[in-house]
């Protein structure tokens, strides 16, 4: 043999320990990692599933465990994507059906207008005109997009030659014309049951056929929307008779609640979280010296990625025409934030969220369910919420900072002297900045008011606001 | 011979070493040092300023200067000592300037890039991969500062693991193609005839002359195709060339033809494809260019028309045209044909394997031959699990919420399944194949949220490449213990110096400022970066859209069934594998390929006679490559010195 006996020996000496040593710590972190997973999975809660209080109470227990890879997990969960949710998904689902009527009525209105408009947007003379049966049912349409928060500009558009259609073409066409309608042909289209929320259509439409799920009085609903299910599934159009609309609507109702409740039990727990490794923390920068049973991440080492995750949700699933969604979540995170406030990275991040009052529109992008303008308006209506959070946050933590100045040990920032500057450029500045913008500007001159009269209550209004405009 | 057997005639005809010989001494430690304090330097300057490294040239270079050297001191390289400064250089060049060696000049730039910042991406970046944005780091531009020492602890191990890895999978690759299923490796003799020729200059051997008509082509077509462009771009505004570079493109000006659209039609002009048309055997590269360019002119045009293809738009060039067919098509395909390439090759294996067993042959069959330094198998296999291990504890101590049993997938089914299917190909083509987007589909089918797994040390790879050096490393009858004690040398050198002179270079400017290459194209690349990571932020995967099930089953069909088919009718099966390399591979390169494959075999080879110039094709090829490399150097020197001396405006 080539290789010295001695190498191999060395060799086998040294790697076969490794490899044990290796698998053993691989098997072990798998074992966590089921652990969290079973835990989060537990508090989300799955479709007649919700844990009740011992079940969430063991939960919690079992992440306590591992504080902060609990955190990174709930955050995950949190960030899903609400359609990967069973009963979100089965939500969704009947949430379109219940559309289904219009949805196909449009279908064809924008078909209609198809067939008859030329390449350049010109259509004939009498074409769609009053004796047209679409009209109504376009005055709708455009009614129901002129009351959509905040339209894209795309949408705009569109919704303006839907008008130009129904007001009978009063200026010659533009050009442009009929390539926003087959846009709009493309967003209808979207409105067919996608892979997730046919899967669960499908999945309601067995069990309410079968009667799984639904007793007495309500079989026979449930019986007759099932049918509507199959042909809507069918890409037939047809609509929900009113009991039957009404029983979907509850379900549905039900469903969305249940996820909610889930997502509200996630952050509850990331929120426990927080307080767990805070508590570890605080106790750390005031001098306090760990235990020597505490593992490494118990003692509070949080890359700010996280933290970053953690304080985007502060805008969580925001939806002005639903305030009151997913409020309880919003309220959690920023309650964990405030109580993460002694970390250099959560001032920061809430003055880079702050100040970040428009969204990338290219990170906007068509998803399997929604189209490119959907998901921009979501992810601008988020954004908004954000900037608001964090203002108010920011305004949280200023007097709070005022007020207990030694709790504050950020990390590389060693004099009192430091720690002010940092408060002071990170907080009262961007607050300054924002005065300006002409969306939050309000908000933001309410929060800096506040913040300089607590500030001027501590006797150091002119440090802080020695370069304040107002 | 039986059509299953092609090969192995061709293997027969590389000529296999008798004896091995150890290469590693003082020259190669001189040649290591030489690369890292001479080349080195370079090669990281010119990469930043022209997006190219020395690569080639600096190896055929080096190895002359060694020659000569040598000559005035009176002694001699022998091949062995000339592989493994062959091998030391690349070696060198790799990990410093390799993806890994530029890590964390990247890292600083594309944290603080408009790109991470528009993306949302900046701030998710964690810390064992680069400082926060707002850290000192970046004010004080210093490398050593104690917020890069994460990264940097992170990437020396990395590559030291990396590199020995090369001793694992890749030497267990080798034993499988090479020693039993016997594949011939065909661009492996190029390196290996090369050296040999160089290390047989005194003698004037026909390796020699071979070596030196090689050379002079290699550099009268140099100076056509490097030396003009690079030199009149020193003096003009604008480069002159002399021919297209890297292909004449007729996509678009043929699109206006019905048939034409969403073909891609493009011919390369790289005198090195006809080179290598001459070494490949021949009916793989008939294979390639059937499928290469006939398949894509004729299938093309009707997958358009049936409306398969259909993000191709008039307008698009060959680029472009590629890419979107890519997508809509070829790259399902591509990963049934590979599905394939392993399907037969577990077959091929295991019944070469039970032949042999059958015929009570002697174990040396399958066994490697007595003094060529080989490793224990066990050893290799131990190395890899040790490896694999310890990748996949170290990426869930870095990504603790990403799920390991994909990261144990990875290592141990994806990387040694594809490794083998890879080195297959490699072993049969010369060309290596892969499962493009598996890594991005992996992250976002997971369902993980973050960008910080994009940056994790995934244990995902393809060592086909070590499995063909292996080869290389047989045929000039090196003992593999050099090639080891080669990399045990290397690397801490690589890593050191590596890390002075990028640090010297960040220290002199903000990198990319002051690079040209640098920073018109480091904005680009750090927003298709920062592009993909949001499909793990925001949701945009739209390449998942690419993974069509029934084009891979077709791919995967179209091998199967093709296999038994040639056999029947007596065909070689290097032209299946061809068909499949060139359907993955780029067409541009088919066309000149072709033409020296032809030119070979009907015309030069009838000249030479077949054995002759089945002997010269690689030393011709090596001799090229070093001609190219030689005025490659020369005129980049120029250019480096015109760059030191000019002034800038600003």
């Amino acid at each position: 043999m080539a290789v010295p006996p001695w190498f191999v020996k060395m060799f086998y000496t040294v790697f076969v320990p490794f490899c044990i040593i290796g698998a053993i710590y691989i098997g072990h972190s798998m074992i966590v990692q089921s652990r969290l997973t079973t835990a989060v999975d537990t508090m989300e809660g799955d479709v007649g599933v919700d844990p009740d209080t011992a079940l969430q109470q063991s939960a919690v227990a079992d992440l306590a465990t591992r504080p902060v890879f609990a955190f990174q997990y709930l955050n995950q969960s949190l960030l899903q994507d609400e359609d990967t949710d069973p009963r979100m998904a089965r939500a969704l689902a009947l949430n379109k059906a219940l559309e289904w009527g219009t949805i196909s009525e449009r279908r064809k209105i924008i078909s209609d207008i198809l067939a008859v408009m030329g390449e350049s947007g010109d259509v004939p003379r009498d074409a769609l005109r009053q004796d047209w049966d679409g009209r109504d049912g376009l005055r709708e349409m455009i009614d129901y997009r002129r009351g959509l928060s905040n339209p894209t500009p795309a949408e705009q558009r569109i919704t303006d030659v839907l008008m130009w259609v129904y007001e009978g073409r009063p200026t010659p066409p533009q050009g442009p014309e009929k390539r926003r309608i087959q846009a709009l042909e493309k967003a209808y289209q979207k409105k067919s049951f996608a892979r997730v929320e046919g899967g669960a259509l499908e999945a309601l439409m067995k069990e309410w056929t079968a009667g799984q799920g639904v007793e007495g009085a309500n079989a026979q609903v449930a019986a007759r929307a099932a049918e509507a299910f199959g042909k809507m599934l069918a890409g037939e159009a047809v609509e929900l008779d009113s009991e039957a609309a009404e029983f979907v609507r509850a379900r549905s109702h039900e469903y969305e609640l249940a996820y909610e409740e889930g997502m509200s039990r996630v952050a509850r727990a990331a929120r426990t979280m927080v307080n767990l490794f805070e508590a570890t923390g605080n106790a750390k920068y005031l001098g306090w010296t760990p235990a020597a049973d505490e593992t490494p991440e118990e003692r509070m080492f949080v890359d700010h990625p996280h933290v970053y995750q953690y304080v985007s949700l502060l805008g969580y699933r925001k939806d002005p025409k639903r305030p009151d969604r997913f409020k309880e979540v919003r309220e959690l995170v920023a309650d964990g934030v405030f109580a993460m406030r002694h970390r250099k990275f959560v001032l920061y991040f809430l003055r880079e969220f702050s100040r970040k009052t428009a969204i990338n529109p290219v990170m906007a992008v068509e998803t399997e369910r929604l189209t490119k303008e959907e998901h921009e308006r979501e992810m601008r209506q988020i954004n908004d919420e954000r900037v608001v959070q964090s203002q108010r946050l920011m305004e949280r933590i200023f007097v709070d900072y005022l007020a207990n100045k030694g709790d504050y040990q950020f990390k590389d920032l060693d004099t009192e002297e430091e720690r002010d500057e940092y408060v002071r450029a990170k907080l009262v500045h961007a607050m300054q900045d924002l005065v300006e913008d002409l969306k939050f500007g309000a908000t933001a001159r309410e929060h800096l008011r506040a913040m300089r009269e607590a500030a001027a209550a501590a006797g150091q209004e002119d440090y802080y606001f020695r370069t304040t405009v107002q | 011979m039986p059509a299953e057997e092609d090969y192995l005639k061709i293997r027969e005809e590389q000529g296999e070493p008798t004896e091995f010989a150890d290469g590693f001494g003082i020259k190669a430690i001189l040649a290591g040092l030489f690369v890292a304090f001479v080349v080195m330097p370079g090669s990281m300057f010119m990469w930043l300023m022209l997006g190219q490294q020395l690569g080639v040239p600096a190896v055929w270079v080096t190895l002359i200067i060694f020659l000569e050297i040598a000559k005035r001191c009176r002694t001699t390289l022998s091949r062995q000592e000339m592989f493994i400064i062959w091998s030391v250089t690349w070696g060198v060049l790799g990990a410093a300037i390799g993806y890994h060696g530029l890590n964390f000049i990247w890292a600083q730039y594309f944290v603080r890039s408009d790109a991470a910042k528009q993306f949302e991406i900046a701030y998710q970046i964690p810390f064992w991969k680069a400082p926060p944005p707002e850290s000192g780091a970046y004010a004080e531009r210093y490398l050593l500062h104690r917020d890069w020492w994460p990264n940097l602890l992170l990437m020396g191990t990395l590559i030291l693991w990396w590199r020995l890895g090369f001793f694992s999978l890749g030497y267990v690759m080798f034993r499988i193609t090479s020693d039993i299923e016997k594949l011939p490796y065909p661009l492996a003799p190029i390196a290996a005839k090369g050296v040999t020729a160089l290390a047989e200059s005194e003698q004037e051997t026909w390796r020699w002359r071979c070596f030196s008509i090689g050379s002079t082509m290699g550099i009268a077509f140099g100076l056509i195709y490097v030396a003009v462009p690079t030199l009149s771009g020193v003096f003009l505004r604008r480069p002159l060339y002399l021919l297209p570079v890297p292909f004449f493109d007729m996509t678009m000006s043929l699109q206006d033809i019905p048939w034409f659209r969403a073909v891609p039609v493009a011919i390369g002009t790289n005198l090195g494809a006809v080179f290598n048309g001459f070494v490949l055997p021949f009916w793989m590269v008939m294979g390639s260019f059937v499928a290469g360019v006939m398949g894509r002119f004729l299938l093309n045009p009707i997958l358009y028309k049936l409306g398969i293809l259909r993000m191709w738009e008039p307008g698009m060039d060959y680029i472009e045209t590629q890419l979107a067919n890519q997508f809509d098509f070829w790259l399902s395909f591509g990963v049934g044909t590979a599905i394939a390439v392993a399907l037969l090759g577990i077959y091929a294996a295991v019944s070469r394997l039970i032949k042999s067993d059958t015929a009570k042959r002697d174990v040396d069959r399958v066994g490697p031959p007595p003094g060529r330094g080989d490793v224990p198998i066990m050893v290799a296999l131990l190395f890899y699990l040790a490896q694999t291990l310890w990748m996949v504890a170290l990426c869930h101590y870095l990504v603790p919420k990403f799920p390991i049993w994909i990261l144990l997938a990875f290592g141990f089914v994806y990387t040694p399944v594809m490794s083998y299917i890879s080195s297959r190909l490699n072993g049969l083509t010369g060309h290596r194949i892969g499962i493009p987007y598996a890594r991005e589909a992996a992250f976002v089918l997971s369902g993980h949220k973050g960008v910080d797994i994009w940056f994790a040390p995934v244990p995902i790879g393809d060592v086909s490449q070590g499995a063909a050096h292996f080869r290389q490393v047989e045929l000039t009858g090196t003992k593999f213990t050099s090639v080891f004690k080669a990399q045990i040398f290397m690397l801490p050198l690589a890593l050191i110096t590596s890390l002075f002179f990028w640090s010297f270079l960040y220290r002199i400017s903000d990198i990319p400022e002051d690079y040209p290459y640098a920073m018109r194209f480091w904005p680009r690349d750090a927003t298709v970066r920062a592009f993909w990571m949001t499909a793990t932020t925001t949701g945009n995967s739209f390449f998942l859209s690419a993974i069509k099930w029934k084009f891979i089953a077709a791919g995967a069909a179209y091998g199967c069934i093709a296999y038994p088919l040639l056999r029947l009718i007596g065909a070689p099966t290097l032209f299946l594998y061809g068909t499949i390399q060139g359907l993955v591979g780029d067409p541009a390169l088919q066309f000149p390929r072709f033409a020296g494959a032809l030119l070979g075999r009907f015309y030069l080879q009838n000249v030479f006679g077949r054995d002759q110039w089945r002997n010269y094709t690689p030393v011709l090829a090596a001799g090229f490559s070093a001609g190219m490399g030689l005025v490659s150097m020369g005129s980049v020197a120029v250019m480096l010195i015109a760059k030191a001396v000019s002034m800038v405006p600003f």
